[in-house]
């Protein structure tokens, strides 16, 4: 699939890794060159953790050098699906080591995305980072996975089901109940700001 | 998709956008969060520790079986349309032989001339007239082994389609000579005659590769010419003694399963002498 | 970190009494180089020589940290290639020749044809055999095959040779395009590509490298003899 921007991108990301299981170095700077800032910002953005992030971005672009399997028929949803999963399966090592046991609920297995940031009220954070950061905290762990994929990362919803391993319809209720709480959670702190 | 809040929704369902209503003032929040990208230092790090993992490009590849009939088809812009004339022209003269005297001169005509149409086909293949784009042909990740082998299959492909219906032209004119003979006997001096054709040019070049099986052949059909003067005199036609050998004769036929084997034994050395070439300097 | 390295040492290459090359040394990392020289200074034969099309007498090249000899698979197969001379059968036509060279070096699909013949102004022409271009539009085919498949390493002998300013002016274009860790090596008569295109350039005379560095320095020493 080839997408053509400005003239400027005469490959899709499936042929440059073609080129990078054949061994062209070109292609592999092509291939960091279109996603280690994307995938580093979905790492920070899911962990809370910029070094962390960047140790997961390397790991991930290894796993993808290193991968001998039949190639993927999308690149893109497939390169931000082991990212995924690595981030999780890093955590959950960490938690196994620190002998936290699993939540039961829908959440199970998302304590790899960041923690809730400590403090009262959104509107109180210095940054814009760390209001948006608060405000997507609030939120359920898949839910706030879809909405990062969908609006900071902008794949579609089919792209996400890949990478979520949840199926289409689950994926649309996690945007929309997603959304609907944000827009509450939001709507509520402009609020208590005004009084 | 710029729009912010397109971002967001795009993908619901038109009840589930109209339920969440006015999403602009979230959209906007959202954007507000700019994450700063990596900077050029930072991916050159991440690139020379990637450096270790990149596949080992120095081994050649093989070529999987789907991409061989890619190769093959692109081979056709090599073959002219006089290529393909000169098959059907060599159609149109055994159809009118038929005519005239089929069952005596078809198979004389397909026994002495097929062998020396392949060889004609295999250095036509490869003439000079492309050697530039032999050079840019050498300079792809395509090895030449498979190039050769693709393109020569392609002159054997079209050799034997005008062979098979000469054969059957003889067969419907009900020629005494027996078939599966005749097929051996002219398969053995095709063979040696493409493997030689082949072999010649690689490494001699086009012109070598025509006069050598040309004048191999040639030597040949006039050591058998006089054989065949001697039955003659005797009161035999030349086709009734053509016929005769083909049908009958197992020196005949021995001699042309030993010219299969150097045939293939050519075209088998070829293919290295290629290879060779191509994992070395020009 | 260079992404590609072309390491040439100590190369020499005659032709009978003909010194072609004498001892050329060269480091080359990604970016437009220029080779220039008068005829007969061995540029020709230093660019076939890195093809691969020329062995050397004498000297080694690197290619990504490997010896040429044990590379020629990895080599060819990121390389582009412009020969000074363009013979091609006159009955093929430009848009065929890339799909066939397209297939033998793996690419997938026609859509990277598509993009060069616009790129290089051959759209108009793309079916007509190469018997009824002009010189220019020939060479501005071989330029096409040689960036076809995104090489690493690009090398183009006589790279404006017989252009018009208009087809010029599409061949910069093509070649100033970003593409990380790409060396382009071409080599031109006309001082003007290498104002154009060069980011360094190697200046060769009988045979021996005389400067190799960046352009402005070297057309600052030419401004000075010009004017002493």
């Amino acid at each position: 699939m080839a997408v053509s921007c400005g003239g400027v991108r005469l490959e899709g990301d499936e042929q440059v890794y073609a080129r990078v299981r054949a061994g062209e170095r070109t292609a592999m700077a092509m291939l960091v060159e279109r996603y280690h800032g994307p995938l580093l910002k979905f790492l920070t953005r899911m962990t809370g953790l910029p070094q962390t992030a960047e140790d997961l971005v390397q790991d991930t672009f290894i796993r993808v050098l290193r991968y001998r399997g039949v190639s993927p028929r999308c690149f893109r949803p497939w390169i931000y699906q082991i990212a995924r999963n690595l981030a999780r399966d890093t955590f959950r090592s960490a938690a196994r080591h620190l002998e936290t046991e699993y939540p039961s609920d829908e959440d199970q297995g998302d304590e790899w995305m960041a923690d809730p940031v400590d403090t009262e009220s959104m509107m109180l954070q210095t940054s814009n980072r760390l209001q948006v950061n608060a405000l997507l905290q609030g939120l359920p762990a898949s839910q706030r996975e879809v909405i990062v994929l969908r609006f900071y990362q902008e794949l579609s919803l089919e792209e996400i089901s890949t990478i979520t391993s949840a199926p289409l319809g689950t994926v649309k209720s996690r945007l929309f109940h997603g959304l609907r709480r944000a827009r509450q959670i939001l709507e509520q702190e402009e609020m208590r700001r005004d009084e | 998709m710029n729009n912010p809040i397109n971002k967001l929704v795009n993908g619901l369902d038109e009840d589930q956008r109209q339920s969440l209503g006015d999403l602009s003032r979230l959209a906007h929040f959202l954007e507000t969060d700019k994450l700063p990208g990596p900077g050029k230092e930072e991916s050159a790090r991440l690139l020379e520790a990637l450096e270790p993992y990149l596949p080992d490009a120095t081994a050649p590849r093989t070529r999987p079986p789907a991409n061989w009939l890619r190769l093959a088809r692109s081979q056709f812009v090599l073959f002219e349309g006089s290529f393909w004339l000169s098959g059907a022209l060599i159609l149109l003269l055994g159809l009118l032989m038929a005519a005239v005297n089929g069952r005596e001169l078809l198979p004389l005509a397909f026994v002495l001339l097929s062998p020396l149409l392949a060889a004609a086909g295999v250095a036509y293949a490869f003439r000079p007239e492309t050697r530039t784009l032999g050079e840019l042909e050498r300079l792809t990740a395509t090895r030449p082994v498979e190039l050769l082998y693709t393109r020569l299959a392609l002159v054997l492909a079209f050799n034997l389609l005008t062979s098979v219906l000469l054969l059957l032209l003889i067969w419907l004119e009900g020629s005494q000579v027996v078939l599966w003979r005749l097929v051996l006997v002219w398969l053995g001096p095709m063979l040696a005659l493409t493997g030689l054709a082949l072999f010649t040019t690689i490494r001699w070049g086009a012109l070598v590769g025509t006069l050598l099986p040309l004048g191999l052949w040639g030597s040949l059909v006039l050591l058998g010419w006089r054989e065949a003067f001697y039955h003659i005199a005797e009161g035999m036609t030349l086709t009734s003694w053509l016929l005769v050998e083909v049908s009958y004769s197992s020196p005949v036929l021995m001699g042309s399963l030993m010219a299969s084997l150097v045939g293939m034994g050519l075209l088998i050395l070829a293919g290295r002498s290629v290879t060779r070439g191509w994992q070395s300097w020009s | 970190m260079a992404i590609l390295e072309l390491k040439i040492q100590g190369l020499s290459k005659s032709f009978g009494s003909q010194v072609a090359l004498q001892d050329v040394t060269l480091d080359l990392v990604p970016g437009s180089v220029a080779l220039i020289g008068p005829n007969g200074s061995g540029k020709t034969t230093l660019l076939r020589c890195l093809a691969s099309l020329l062995k050397p007498d004498n000297g080694e090249i690197w290619f990504n940290g490997l010896p040429y000899a044990q590379n020629f698979y990895c080599l060819r197969g990121q390389l582009g290639y412009l020969p000074q001379e363009l013979a091609l059968p006159p009955s093929l036509t430009p848009r065929r020749l890339l799909e066939y060279l397209g297939t033998l070096k793996n690419i997938p699909d026609a859509s990277q044809v598509d993009h060069l013949l616009s790129a290089l102004g051959l759209k108009s022409v793309a079916d007509r055999s190469f018997g009824r271009l002009s010189g220019g539009q020939i060479r501005l085919t071989g330029i096409a095959q040689a960036f076809l498949g995104q090489p690493s390493l690009l090398l183009l002998d006589e790279l404006t040779r017989g252009l018009d300013v208009e087809e010029r002016e599409h061949v910069f274009a093509l070649a100033r395009k970003p593409l990380p860790g790409r060396l382009i090596l071409f080599s031109t008569h006309d001082l003007s590509d290498v104002e154009r295109l060069a980011d360094h350039a190697i200046v060769l005379r009988q045979g021996q490298v005389i400067f190799s560095g960046k352009w402005t320095i070297y057309s600052g020493k030419l401004q000075i003899n010009i004017h002493r």
